[in-house]
């Protein structure tokens, strides 16, 4: 088939790579903005993490819209994470010797370390989604719902909110790298925008890490209120059949 | 001016290679670094030692005979020339300099500092030509090209082929090197009936000499001594997704609706 004929070269791996990643890249950067509620306080927060249950529940039930993109986040990390492995062992054979005088022009910081980016990020997400999402993981008070508390409990610990500081510095280290790859994998990359691109690629990941670090260093700082028990409790109990699995959309939890 | 080297030396592509210690001295800034190479042969051959092996052909930057990383750069230090052009000038006395072959997979060592660059000639083969007229009218050296677009191409076809970039990637990919051959005849009229056959059998032909894919490190273009422009790979991505999942492999026949 032509598809599996793209996908057997590497150029086709990567845009594959490319436009998986993007996916994660745009889920960031949702996920990033839906955590600015945070700043609205305990209720906006605890609400919008509410609200992206019952967003159009009418059509795909309480949570459906939710488990939708959990399903397409975890197809694009799977597809990412599996073409990085084959081309990864392609890259691999293609130079058995290596210079024994190592020499270094062109590559940075980040686009050496994608490879020790990508898989801490893979565990991160996981450490995060156990704590946050389902709260099998339970370092600190947890309540299913109480989005709020639940972040200024983990947040008055130094390391957990040290971890998610340097966590989201890797993401911003890989995403410096990968956007303007993305783009060049896909084409899109020329004389004329380069620049352009390059730019996206360094403000977005900038941008990321100050949205995303900027809660859990507030947090522990204490330079937000902390939780009014009474009010999380009114919070409409959260029930159905999700809270399992997967990416979280949205700033129900994470920082 | 005098020099400690440290050079590879291989009997072949089987026999496993080491690092060689010369001391040199007596060398002059205008002397080429294959001219320092010679000399240092010379003095090899009268103690009745094996000469360095090495290729070259013009030594003025225009064949793409030489290869050697010196000090782990394809083609040495300086942007945008080839091994033949570095002059002494570019060391200072006392310097250590390490001289390796150009390394990957798809390049065998022929012997010390010579490797085997088939592997490109077989890319080439494989579709960086035109095998077909464009067409009975009008002849395609009378279709006028933009003189943007002319520059553009004349840019991908500086390429000498040296192999700088396949040496320079840490994939071993050669990717500069296709795209830079796909994208010179796609620019222009005459390569158009092929351009999208022509990408994905050099596409194809380059990962089966066993060169690895692209990660936009950016290495190649750094160390290529025509300074060909990354451009040409994302170029040459566009033209192989749509050569792969746009444009139909069966041109004719008729549509069923049902
Ligand atoms: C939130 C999660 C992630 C996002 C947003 C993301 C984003 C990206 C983007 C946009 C690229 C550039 C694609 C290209 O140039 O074709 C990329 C490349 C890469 N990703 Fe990720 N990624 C994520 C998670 C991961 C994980 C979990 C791994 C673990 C294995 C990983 C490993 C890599 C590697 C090794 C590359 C480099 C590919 C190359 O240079 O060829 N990524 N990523
Ligand atoms: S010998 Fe011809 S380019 Fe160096």
């Amino acid at each position: 088939m032509r598809l599996l004929r793209f996908y057997r070269s590497a150029i086709g791996k990567k845009v594959v790579v490319a436009l998986s990643g993007g996916a994660l890249y745009l889920f960031l950067i949702g996920h990033m903005l839906g955590n600015m509620w945070v700043y609205g306080g305990q209720e906006d927060i605890d609400s919008y993490s509410h609200h992206l249950r019952t967003f159009m529940e009418d059509f795909f039930g309480y949570g459906g819209f939710l488990w939708i993109a959990r399903i397409g986040l975890l197809a694009a990390l799977l597809l990412h994470v599996v073409t990085i492995v084959l081309l990864v062992r392609q890259n691999r054979k293609a130079r058995p010797e290596q210079y024994r005088h190592k020499h270094r022009a062109a590559r940075t910081l980040a686009s050496m370390t994608m490879l020790i980016s990508g898989p801490l990020i893979l565990v991160y997400v996981v450490l995060h989604i156990l704590q946050f999402t389902t709260g099998t993981v339970q370092p600190t008070a947890y309540e299913e719902g109480a989005v709020y508390a639940n972040l200024w409990n983990a947040f008055q610990v130094w390391w957990i909110a040290l971890i998610y500081i340097v966590m989201m510095f890797f993401i911003c280290l890989h995403l410096y790298h990968g956007v303007w790859s993305m783009f060049q994998s896909l084409g899109i990359n020329n004389q004329d925008r380069n620049k352009m691109l390059r730019m996206i690629s360094t403000v977005s990941s900038i941008v990321i890490f100050v949205g995303f670090s900027s809660v859990p260093t507030m947090m522990w700082c204490d330079m937000l209120p902390p939780p009014t028990p009474k009010e999380s409790a009114q919070q409409p109990v959260v029930q159905g059949p999700d809270r399992l699995l997967v990416q979280s959309e949205g700033g129900h939890d994470e920082p | 001016m005098k020099l400690t080297l440290h050079i590879w030396r291989q009997a072949n592509a089987q026999a496993k290679g080491k690092l060689e210690r010369h001391e040199i001295d007596g060398i002059s800034e205008e002397m080429s670094f294959l001219e320092m190479l010679d000399l240092l042969n010379e003095k090899l051959v009268t103690e009745g030692k094996d000469a360095i092996t090495f290729d070259s052909d013009c030594r003025e930057g225009i064949c793409g005979a030489c290869s050697l990383a010196i000090n782990g750069r394809p083609h040495g230090p300086g942007q945008g020339c080839t091994t033949c052009q570095v002059r002494m000038r570019s060391f200072k006395d006392g310097d250590e300099i390490w001289v390796e072959p150009f390394r990957s997979g798809s390049f065998p060592v022929v012997k010390d500092l010579m490797v085997d660059r088939s592997a490109l000639d077989r890319i080439i083969q494989s579709g960086g030509h035109i095998n077909v007229h464009s067409g009975p009218k009008p002849e395609p050296n009378s279709i006028p090209v933009s003189h943007p677009v002319a520059e553009e191409a004349m840019d991908a076809s500086a390429c000498i082929g040296c192999g700088a970039c396949v040496a320079a990637c840490p994939n071993s990919a050669g990717m500069l090197f296709t795209s830079a051959k796909v994208s010179h005849l796609g620019l222009l009229p005459q390569g158009q009936p092929e351009r999208y056959s022509r990408v994905q059998s050099m596409v194809h032909q380059m990962e089966d000499e066993g060169m690895g894919g692209c990660t936009n490190h950016g290495e190649c273009q750094d160390a290529c001594p025509m300074e060909i422009s990354l451009a040409f790979i994302s170029r040459m991505n566009r033209d192989y997704m749509k050569a792969t999942l746009i444009e139909p492999d069966q041109r004719r026949g008729k549509l069923s609706n049902q």
